[in-house]
């Protein structure tokens, strides 16, 4: 227990961007920035995100399959990015890996027998009877019966294939087992048996297990410890009732509530998050989760009821991203004309029966081809106001008086076309220490850090700065 | 899970029936022989494996070995007879009779057995071995009537084009016996499908044209296969520069008129069936490696190539085991469409007369039936009928091998 | 399902339908006497494993069902009164896209690469619907609007790979809503998404059904997915019926023991999801009597003779169940399987208090 499996430091993994790809792809895309992790003897460690931010590159990168930029990595206490040859070899060895997709992962062309007996011929074993008896044991193992050897990937279920992928990374008898997405590609039905087969095999051999997942259902199901990811960077790292009970982080929140639950029909208090993942390549500076985060810290000197701040800085950040321009604002105004013009509530809504043909909306399509450039030039300073405002759901005016000037002054601009104008007005005077500077990780108790500047950090906690927890 | 009843995946009925079981052979096509170690090995378990006692362990399969032996041989036997050989000039003298029954072998009849050795180890052993896959390649092949009758008229001229020369001997002139009309135009049996304008037999000349026309194919295309699936292979797993100048390599050969660069060599060296074999087959070979290059770029993406990767796999034993055996649809499918057109090439070569005069190949026999297409017809119309069946057979057996090769047709069966 | 009520019949009713596959292996009864509706404005669930036949049976709905090697041999599937199976060809393409629209699993691969999403939107309004360039255009701004993709006006030229997952998938649903359809049929729209995405599509969905009184058949292997947006449930296992009823009352009192162990051995339920045993039977010589019997805790000698069970009606509501253990004693409710004992979720009770 006191001596790490696995240890990471700081790593970072790149890879470079297609060009042309993305518009300002400049070379290249850190999937992870700055992780540092460990895997301790025996345990399972949980690695959970959303797709794309980053977790399945960490995997790969902890095991090598990948080159980090930069951090060290350590295994058994030996540092594992500079073997090669036979230590390499061994080292692959004693850590393995299973995949997303157990059906991509199995060569078609091959019986399953064959392709798990492959690590057995790479690594030496060249009797061909041991092979075949140790691949009969270890099917055995994994709930297979031995006829499954001789059967090929697409005779078998999804279910009996990542069992036979388990199979032949643990062929090998390894000390490590990082297992990308054990369960997502299976039916719900099968998911428990895979789980309770990884976990059996874990206390049977003794193995350190990391599960990558999206799913924190059954990360909740296997795991000792819980590692948070978002957007290349670790946020939050604890112990798993700890961290499902009680998370620190607004992201885990988010992630925590969002995991369906049978049991508790109908719909339930979940926090909403807004916008998309941002784009690797140009990650939010200070905390990455901010544009999203329901929980955003408020700049000082305003006061805002609740969840106009959230919106408010919902405007910010499409301003920053180029999309608070007259001509977007005036496309939203020209539907909303339309609809008002229309006796429909909305220009959506179901067309009244009979009407098929005869109306002005021939066959139930909205606003008749109003071209936002169009109106772009004659909207009025008061209708740029009041569009944006009802797109983001802000009063008018916000009950803050200073806050109120700057957003009007900032709405102002945009009907003049002055959008660059708006997003510096509104950048400036709407900001807060979550963009200003990455969270530094605070232990909120034992073994249980998280990254955010909602954590008061009494006195020096951990300082790690801006490198994630642990 | 524990069941061996396999479940369907969405829509996808299963198949596979536990009946289709067959005795354990968990390292069929490439396993080595079974060896002597550990006669208890029946109970080793995966946790008990001593590794550092197979560390660096590595050993070449007996088959393997058997394999490059036979290759050696041929090859030594083949330098021999160009070295020591037999005058070959006297070969084409012979008239019928016993001399002709075992003509000294040219360069083209080593390449052929060589050829041959290699379709049948490459293709036919692992369909032996494996005869489950075996039966699933032919029932979706036996579908299509009209290549399974294409693959038995081919399997026939190659058997006729073999042996046939041996027991009929070579067309022989004879002043006597000229435009003789074949039998189903009143002609006799002792020339059955009549006789040219010099007086030979059109029956051993279309049977010499068979052994020409399969030699040419199937040498040239084992050439394309061998230097497609290498190129195409190699390029897309090295990847960076190597990739580069070989794909820039595979341009320049596109482009090459291999037209100009056979009239060359005919010119200076007179054009024997062996050099205009070799120079068909080095250069078509350019397009088929850009497909297997494609193919194998998707390969290399797939899972199964990362969980080799991350089991320690070198990069060789990743194209060998993974990326050539599932290109080996792509490349058999493309050999089907390249063969016909390589035997196509030759006889265009012959018929306009590059083509190696000491050989009785269809293309040849045509342009020379040409003049008399009005009095005798048989002539030209004879070896063009077995020369359109050839090639059209060929085709439909590309047909159908798609068919039956592409694992994404799987899904047929459900 | 009687026919004197004719305002307020159901939508879509499916009734006994089968539908058979040929395979190299023998007859599949890939969907084998399927009953269930689907009521104006409301959406139903159709729940169970892969291999239950859900798939097949949303296919066969609009005749997309692959044939050969598939063939609709019995049954009747009936769209707003009218006899889907019968329908002719040029019939079925007037109600696909239409009146009956689908969305799939896979966004990634329903959306054409080369063209824009307006442009993948206008075709699909202009397939059905005569109208200008312009006011296509117009609209596909509005129904990207509604499915919540930001800055539609401006998105509507970006293409496909431009957008992530979640947000192809809210594509598909505008493509699908593009003529306002009567029945939205979704097939696992969200088994390829984050749980996070997938929430937020969920919320969609409810949100369309609120907006435009759309009817929903939803497909999925997860029943805690179905929760969230359900009216009615139906659990298919093996290509039968075995429990049907209004949401409310599936997951406050599975009835069937299928339907428990779907709800138990999903990863994260307290206590610990348990697996259930064994794999679904051979689907070309299914067992006789209950295809669930050879799973099932609480099955008897009785189960594994004869057809499948009758349905029973479970408690007050239009629940039912088909197991012969409710034979005799309708509205009572099956305990805990032999050995389970106290171990065994107290439904009644909504286990639960982790998200309290």
């Amino acid at each position: 227990m006191s001596d790490p499996l696995l240890e990471a430091e700081g790593v970072i993994a790149e890879y470079p961007v297609g060009e042309g790809l993305l518009r300002r792809g400049t070379g290249v895309v850190r999937a992870v920035d700055g992780v540092s992790l460990t895997v301790r003897r025996g345990e399972t460690l949980g690695i959970v995100g959303e797709s794309g931010c980053g977790k399945s590159t960490l995997a790969r990168t902890l095991l090598r399959l990948e080159e980090p930029a930069a951090g060290t990595i350590r295994f058994d206490g030996e540092p594992v990015c500079g073997l090669d040859g036979a230590a390499l070899k061994r080292f692959r060895r004693r850590a393995q890996m299973t995949f997303q997709d157990p059906r991509s992962s199995f060569d078609p062309r091959r019986s399953v027998g064959e392709s798990v007996a492959e690590p057995l011929r790479i690594h030496g074993l060249t009797g061909r009877s041991s092979r075949r008896s140790v691949v009969g044991g270890v099917l055995e193992r994994v709930g297979l019966d031995a006829g499954a050897a001789d059967r090929y990937p697409h005779e078998l279920s999804g279910g009996q294939l990542q069992r036979a992928a388990l199979a032949r990374a643990l062929v090998l008898n390894p000390d490590l087992l990082v297992a990308d997405e054990p369960v997502s590609a299976l039916d719900v039905s099968v998911q428990a048996g895979v789980l309770r087969l990884l976990e059996d095999l874990r206390t049977e051999l003794g193995l350190s297990v990391v599960v990558i997942s999206h799913d924190l259902g059954a990360v909740r199901e296997v795991c000792d410890r819980v590692a948070v990811m978002y957007l290349g960077e670790l946020v939050e790292v604890g112990p798993t009732e700890t961290l499902f009970e009680d998370p620190a982080h607004p992201y885990t929140r988010a992630l925590v509530s969002a995991v369906p639950s049978a049991t508790e029909h109908g719909r339930r208090e979940r926090v909403r998050l807004t916008g998309e993942v941002p784009d690797p390549a140009d990650p939010p500076p200070g905390c990455r989760f901010h544009p999203r985060c329901p929980e955003v810290v408020e700049p000082e000197g305003y006061a805002f009821a609740e969840g106009v701040w959230r919106s408010l800085l919902d405007l910010v950040v499409r301003a920053e991203a180029g999309r608070l321009t007259p001509e977007s604002v005036a496309a939203s105004i020209a539907r909303q004309r339309v609809a008002d013009g229309n006796d429909e509530p909305t220009p959506l809504g179901r067309r009244p029966p009979g009407t098929d043909g005869e109306s002005v909306d021939p066959a139930g399509i909205g606003p008749a081809g109003i071209d936002p450039a169009d109106v772009a030039d004659d909207i009025a300073a008061a209708d740029v106001d009041t569009a944006v405002r009802a797109a983001h759901g802000l009063p008018s005016p916000l009950s803050d008086p200073d806050a109120e000037a700057v957003l009007a002054d900032a709405l102002a601009r945009v009907a003049d076309g002055d959008a660059e104008g708006a997003r510096s007005r509104l950048a400036r005077s709407f900001t807060t220490p979550c963009r200003e500077r990455p969270p530094r990780s605070i232990a909120v108790s034992e073994g249980h850090v998280a990254s955010c500047h909602l954590i008061p950090s009494d006195g020096d906690g951990d300082e790690n700065e801006g490198t994630g927890p642990e | 899970m524990t069941g061996d009843a396999p479940s369907a995946e969405g829509s996808t009925p299963p198949d596979g029936s536990p009946a289709e079981r067959v005795p354990p052979d968990i390292d069929s096509p490439d396993a080595e022989s079974p060896d002597a170690e550990s006669p208890d090995a029946d109970g080793l378990d995966f946790r008990e494996i001593d590794w550092a006692a197979h560390e660096g362990g590595r050993s070449v399969p007996r088959r393997h070995l058997a394999f490059c032996g036979v290759v050696a041989v041929g090859a030594v036997a083949w330098a021999l007879d160009a070295a020591v050989g037999i005058d070959r000039g006297t070969r084409f003298e012979t008239g019928v009779g016993p001399a002709s029954i075992a003509p000294a072998p040219g360069h083209v009849d080593w390449l052929f057995a060589l050829t041959l050795f290699v379709v049948g180890w490459a293709v036919v052993v692992p369909l032996v071995r494996n005869p489950r896959a075996a039966a699933r390649y032919w029932r979706g092949f036996r579908r299509n009537r009209a290549a399974v009758a294409g693959a038995g008229f081919l399997l026939v001229v190659l058997a006729v084009g073999i042996v046939g020369p041996l027991l009929l001997g070579r067309p022989s002139i004879d002043l006597s016996n000229t435009y003789r009309p074949p039998v189903f135009m009143g002609g006799t049996w002792a020339h059955p499908l009549g006789t040219t304008r010099s007086g030979e037999d059109l029956l051993r000349v279309v049977v010499v044209g068979m052994r020409v026309s399969m030699q040419v194919g199937l040498i040239g295309t084992a050439v394309v296969v061998v230097v497609a699936t290498a190129v195409g292979t190699v390029a897309a797993t090295a990847g960076g520069l190597v990739d580069e100048a070989l794909m820039r390599f595979v341009d320049v050969v596109l482009t090459f008129p291999t037209f100009f660069l056979v009239l060359l060599v005919v010119y200076l060296y007179g054009g024997d069936l062996f050099t205009i074999t070799l120079i068909l087959g080095g250069t078509t070979w350019a397009a088929t490696s850009r497909v297997v290059r494609s193919e194998a770029l998707q390969r290399v993406e797939e899972g199964y190539v990362t969980a080799a990767e991350a089991a320690g796999a070198s990069r060789a034993w990743i194209v060998w085991r993974h990326v050539v055996p599932n290109v080996s649809n792509t490349v058999v499918t493309a050999a089907t469409l390249v063969v016909p057109s390589l035997i196509l090439y030759e006889a265009a070569l012959a018929f306009l007369g590059f083509g190696d005069p000491d050989v009785w190949s269809w293309g040849r026999v045509i342009a020379e039936g040409r003049s008399d297409l009005q009095n005798a017809p048989w002539i030209a119309t004879i070896p063009g009928v077995f020369l359109f069946a050839t090639v059209l057979a060929f085709n439909f057996l590309g047909d159908a091998l798609r068919d039956a090769l592409d694992p994404r047709h799987e899904a047929d069966r459900r | 399902m009687t026919s004197d009520r004719t305002t307020s019949d159901p939508l879509l009713e499916v009734d006994d339908l089968r539908v058979a596959f040929h395979t190299d292996a023998g007859l599949v009864r890939a969907v084998d006497g399927v009953s269930f509706s689907v009521g104006r404005g409301e959406t139903t669930c159709l729940v169970g494993e892969s291999g239950s036949g859900k798939s097949v049976t949303a296919e066969a709905i609009t005749r997309l069902t692959p044939s050969p090697p598939g063939e609709i041999d019995g049954g009747t599937v009936r769209f707003d009164g009218e006899d889907v199976t019968r329908a002719t060809d040029s019939r079925l393409r007037e109600l696909r896209g239409n009146r009956i629209a689908h969305v799939f699993q896979d966004p990634a691969s329903a959306l054409n690469p080369v063209y824009t999403v307006g442009a993948q939107i206008r075709e699909a309004i202009r397939a059905h619907r005569d109208v200008g360039k312009r006011a296509a255009r117009a609209r596909a701004i509005d129904l990207l609007d509604a499915t919540g993709i930001p800055e539609p006006a401006t998105r509507v030229d970006d293409y496909p790979h431009e957008f992530s997952g979640g947000m192809k998938q809210r594509v598909c649903i505008a493509i699908a809503l593009a003529c306002d359809p009567d029945l939205l049929i979704a097939d696992e729209p969200t088994s390829a998404l984050d749980a996070t995405v997938e929430a937020g599509i969920l919320d969609l969905f409810a949100e369309l059904r609120a907006a435009f009184g759309t009817s929903l058949l939803f497909i999925t292997h997860d029943l805690g997915v179905a929760s969230r947006i359900a009216d009615r449930v139906v659990v298919l296992y093996a290509g039968r019926v075995m429990e049907s009823g209004p949401a409310s009352a599936v997951f406050d009192r599975p009835a069937h023991p299928y339907t428990r162990a779907l709800l138990a051995c999903r990863p994260g339920v307290p206590g610990g999801s348990r697996p259930i045993p064994g794999s679904l039977p051979d689907p070309v010589d299914p067992p006789d009597g209950c295809r669930f019997a050879e799973r099932c805790p609480h099955a008897i000698a009785a189960c594994r003779d004869g057809e499948h069970p009758a349905r029973h009606r479970v408690g007050d509501d239009d629940h039912h169940v088909s197991c012969i253990h409710y034979e005799g004693n309708e509205g009572t409710e099956l305990g805990p399987p032999p050995g389970e004992g106290a171990a065994w979720p107290a439904w009644s009770t909504r286990a639960g208090g982790r998200d309290e």
